[in-house]
């Protein structure tokens, strides 16, 4: 949290997802001084809320050729810089019966034209590929899709920002925005945790808040006409397959299955909606996805989810700015057809010289876009040195590395310190993995809770859903004194909550004796839901 | 394939857990030929209190100490819950019968007389029980007295922190005091399981090494606290001879799974039934029911390879809820798996639970379950019974959420014993 009541930086960011840490580096590399400001927690938007997949492009032959080439084109540049962060799986794409053969026919020849390279493979070819695919299936094409981690991505940005001389910091809300002579002066914000004023002086200010973005301009006095889309993913129990399946239809509900270490990410839906209040994945929503998920692999139907969850695609409406990037085929009725390309917008014609929203966009491009706005930036200060986010390797860091399914066990067998012991058996994370986890948090001034080490690493991600783990690294912390008084229940019951909203819509068959055994120990035992 | 074995049985119990257990025990108490079958029955899981109401009626979100004050309010507050139906008469005999069959195998449980007593867990917290191990009756009395007190952590232990449970309770108890020790014959492991404590705590030299390591940290204190590990099949006589060593009130803190607590009441229960009219085919669940009717069923268990046909009279469902597999949840349904039951639930999947986890109403899905007559037989929505010797007690029962209202034990033990009682008004001549 900050200390002082003022800070001055260069650039202030306002959102600390993919596309703010992003441009906290590629300003760092230029010599830029840089302050994110992230209302929640890093990624707690929609950059931690998809699938986790870096996109060959081919999804968008048909709707988006420009945004097509795009994702190719950045996608070589992550798996070049960022091999540690990326699981590159390859991807098919599959129609089954009832798919139109009009779409399959003119596939090939809309990734050629839009530069993606796309090989048809016959059906028994992809059935060896992954037997999990239904029998069904009538065509299928390999593409160059993989499987990345999000969060990793986010905390190594942020790293190697911080390590030329950036600033982060979590939980704080921009209260205010000060403006006179067509700039903004000044900066308000409010630690939400320790309800702490602060204020900030910058020379730009860039909007990156994703889905939020239409409030932030708002407070500047600024109409951004955002769109609200909601999606909803299903994260399974095991790994089911171990390329990206994509389904080979014009984009619908629940087309995509993303390896993710040791589990699958299914989704997702598309849902308008109005507010940000309540972003939670509905019973209905899963439901759809399971039944449309069976089509393509029959599994899906009785396999065991641990979760589901849902994020808001940052949206932008049409009529509110030309894009960087220009959608000419959007169709009415689907959010889907929404550009996915980037928007940044300078508000310079807004009457506010050093306020930047950048926004829209995909995981997979959040380089460029930081790129892009770095670019304006710099052009702004009269700074001359080039952007070389796309040439320098993104740092591997340690702790970072535990968001990884499967990762953590790894690290414990190449260390194989003797008295380390396993906290969490779902993941593989042992003792000393989280106090190193822990010390680094500290030292970066971070809040060292339970729900920052989920976001650390894959603590309550596993079957259990935190009901053994979140006793054990409480205890642990306790004995290590980073605990005092009765907070590590509050931790425990705030974990517990956070991971039931995503439980919710998939209780049934073995999640649902899971989270009764949940109840019964947390409720029934420990009695935490009781006054106290 | 034809099975191997055929077994012939007035009373098939299915369900090893508490209310299977327990009833298992008053069958043999009432030499009710019997076989009970079912899986590991989820005693790891049990704190090894027994509850019987510990919910406040009157207050929200708060517990109470006057279980029988609460019951009685029952019938008038919900008048549908198991309990509600049950006499005090035969919850007081059903636990006291239950309290006997366990002290003969060393098992002793106290407990006031009409009143909860209040455990605290390892977070602080406090559990209400009607009845508990003598190995906690000191937990609670140190915690009310808040006198000097030594709390013991074991190294390696994953499951408990005294400094968790000192950091909770040190504004209100400033004398309590904590102590990380090496548990006997443990150098070896970086990593120790209460299970394997316990079991060591069984013999002699444990013990005194125990004592040896001990003594030297008391300075005075009148109350020595410890996770539960005194012994699975000697924990009265450990605590005994502990106490005589060390000049202290000992006590255990019942410990999140894996539970010694809950482990030593399945061991005590199952010796209990050694040499019984009840015959206990362990880690078998019933595969097949092949044929019911009001004159009795046929059911295979375990595998098709090696099968065991057995032929009983009546049937006791006592099967859990989704934990124990005695319901099953899909997409769209709770069903029951064994009889297809008709089970009572809300309309809808989206009214299962919630948002709010910790909700101290609780979520609708906990009252789901079989409904049953005034003896205990599983009925169907319009009030008919659906076998005349199917009678089914414990969790699997609806309208009760035995998690928020702290009566799980009570609800297994009692519904039980009122089933076995109703087995024997129906069957008592054919037995």
């Amino acid at each position: 949290m900050p200390e002082k009541k003022s800070l001055e930086t260069q650039v202030l960011i306002i959102g600390g997802g993919v596309t703010g840490t992003g441009l906290a580096r590629d300003l760092g590399f230029r010599g830029l001084s840089s302050i994110v400001l992230e209302k929640e927690s890093i990624n707690s938007g929609a950059s931690g809320r998809n699938h986790g997949l870096l996109h060959s492009g081919a999804r968008y032959v048909s709707s988006d050729p420009v945004s097509a080439l795009e994702c190719k084109l950045e996608a070589d540049i992550l798996k070049q810089i960022a091999p540690h962060c990326i699981d590159d799986t390859g991807g098919l794409y599959v129609a089954v019966r009832e798919d139109e053969d009009d779409y399959i026919a003119l596939f090939p020849d809309l990734c050629r034209n839009a530069g993606i390279p796309c090989e048809s493979l016959s059906v028994a070819e992809a059935l060896e590929l992954e037997p999990a695919l239904s029998k069904d299936i009538k065509a299928a094409f390999r593409v160059e899709d993989a499987s990345i981690d999000p969060f990793h991505v986010s905390l190594e940005n942020m790293n190697q920002a911080i390590e030329h001389g950036a600033r982060y910091f979590n939980h704080c809300r921009v209260t205010k925005f000060i403006r006179s002579n067509g700039r903004i002066q000044k900066v308000l914000a409010r630690d939400v945790l320790n309800k702490r004023q602060f204020e900030i002086q910058a020379q730009i200010v860039v909007n990156a808040a994703g889905a939020w973005s239409g409030e932030i301009a708002k407070l500047a006095g600024i109409h951004v006409d955002m769109i609200y889309s909601k999606g909803t993913l299903l994260i399974t129990h095991n790994r089911i397959s171990n390329h990206v399946i994509n389904r080979l239809r014009v984009p619908s509900d629940g087309d995509i299955l993303v390896p993710g270490g040791t589990v699958s990410i299914f989704g997702t839906t598309s849902v308008r909606i109005n507010t940000l209040d309540t972003i939670r994945p509905t019973i209905e929503e899963t439901d759809l996805l399971v039944k449309e998920a069976a089509t393509m692999v029959p599994q899906l139907e009785n396999t065991r989810y641990i979760r589901a969850y849902a994020g808001v695609r940052p949206l932008i409406s049409q009529k509110s700015a030309e894009p960087k990037i220009s959608n000419d085929k959007a169709g009415p009725g689907d959010d889907r057809s929404v550009s996915r390309g980037f928007y940044l917008i300078d508000h310079q014609n807004d009457d506010l010289d050093n306020f930047i929203t950048i926004t829209g966009g995909k995981l997979t491009t959040f380089r460029l876009m930081a790129q892009k706005t770095a670019d304006l930036i710099a052009k702004k200060l009269h700074n001359t040195e080039g952007c070389t986010t796309a040439v320098t390797p993104l740092r591997s860091n340690a702790p970072s590395q535990m968001t990884e399914a499967g990762m953590s066990f790894r690290l414990w067998a190449q260390k194989g310190e003797k008295d380390d012991i396993t906290m969490c058996e779902c993941e593989m994370i042992s003792r000393n993995q989280f106090k190193q986890l822990i010390g680094w948090l500290k030292k970066n001034r971070k809040k060292a809770d339970l729900n920052a080490l989920r976001i650390h690493s894959r603590l309550g991600k596993g079957a259990c859903q935190g009901t053994f783990c979140s006793q054990r690294v409480t205890g642990f912390m306790y004995d290590e004194d980073y605990l005092k008084s009765d907070e590590g229940i509050y931790n425990i019951k705030d974990l517990l909550q956070e991971r039931f909203i995503g439980q919710r819509p998939v209780l049934w068959g073995n999640q649902l004796a899971q989270t009764e055994l949940n109840e019964a120990l947390f409720c029934g035992f420990y009695g935490l839901e009781l006054e106290k | 394939m034809e099975p191997l074995h055929h077994i012939e049985t007035d009373l098939l119990i299915i369900g090893s857990g508490m209310a299977g257990m327990s009833g298992a025990l008053f069958a043999a108490n009432r030499n009710i030929k019997a076989v009970l079958v079912g899986g590991a029955g989820g005693f790891e899981y049990s704190s090894g209190l027994l509850d019987l109401w510990g919910k406040s009626l009157t207050q929200k979100g708060r517990l109470t100490l006057k279980p029988w004050d609460m019951l009685a309010k029952l019938p008038g507050e919900m008048p549908d819950h198991p309990l509600a139906k049950l006499t005090k008469e035969t919850l007081k005999q059903a636990f006291s019968e239950l309290m006997a069959s366990l002290k003969t195998q060393g098992l002793t449980y106290g407990g006031r007389k009409a009143f909860n007593t209040l455990v605290m867990t390892p977070f602080g917290t406090l559990k209400p029980c009607y009845r508990l191990p003598v190995t906690m009756q000191a937990n609670a009395e140190a915690f009310r007295k808040k006198d000097p007190c030594l709390i013991l952590d074991f190294k390696g232990l994953r499951e408990f922190s005294a400094t968790f449970l000192k950091e909770v309770l040190k504004r209100d108890w400033p004398s309590l005091k904590t102590h990380c020790i090496e548990f006997p014959d443990t150098q070896w492991r970086s990593e120790v399981f209460t299970p394997f404590l316990a079991r060591s705590m069984e013999t002699q030299q444990v013990r005194e090494k125990f004592v040896h390591l001990v003594k030297p940290l008391l300075r005075g204190e009148a109350y020595l606290g410890m996770p539960a590990v005194l012994s699975v099949h000697s924990s009265d006589k450990a605590l005994n001879f502990l106490e005589t060593q060390l000049g202290v009130r000992i006590f255990e803190i019942p410990t999140s799974p894996v539970s010694v607590a809950g482990l030593r009441l399945k061991e005590a229960m199952l010796k209990a039934l050694e040499g019984s009219s009840v015959t206990v085919m362990p880690n078998q669940r019933v595969a097949q029911v092949v044929s019911a009717s009001d004159r009795g069923f046929d059911c295979r268990l375990g595998s098709e390879i090696n099968p065991v046909r057995v032929h009983a009279g009546a049937v006791l469902l006592a099967t859990g809820r989704f934990l124990g597999k005695g319901l099953v949840a899909d997409q769209q349904k709770i069903h029951e798996p064994v009889f297809n039951l008709p089970v009572v639930q809300p309309k809808t999947r989206n009214l299962w639970h919630g948002q709010d986890y910790f909700s101290p109403g609780g979520h609708k899905i906990n009252q789901a379950g079989i409904e049953t007559d005034a003896v205990s037989r599983p009925v169907t929505p319009d009030r008919q019974v659906v076998f005349e010797s199917l009678f089914a007690a414990g969790s699997i029962l609806a309208h009760q959420d035995w998690i928020r209202n702290k009566c799980g034990a009570g609800l297994s033990i009692g519904t039980s014993f009122h089933a076995v009682q109703s087995f024997l008004q129906i069957h008592g001549k054919t037995c």
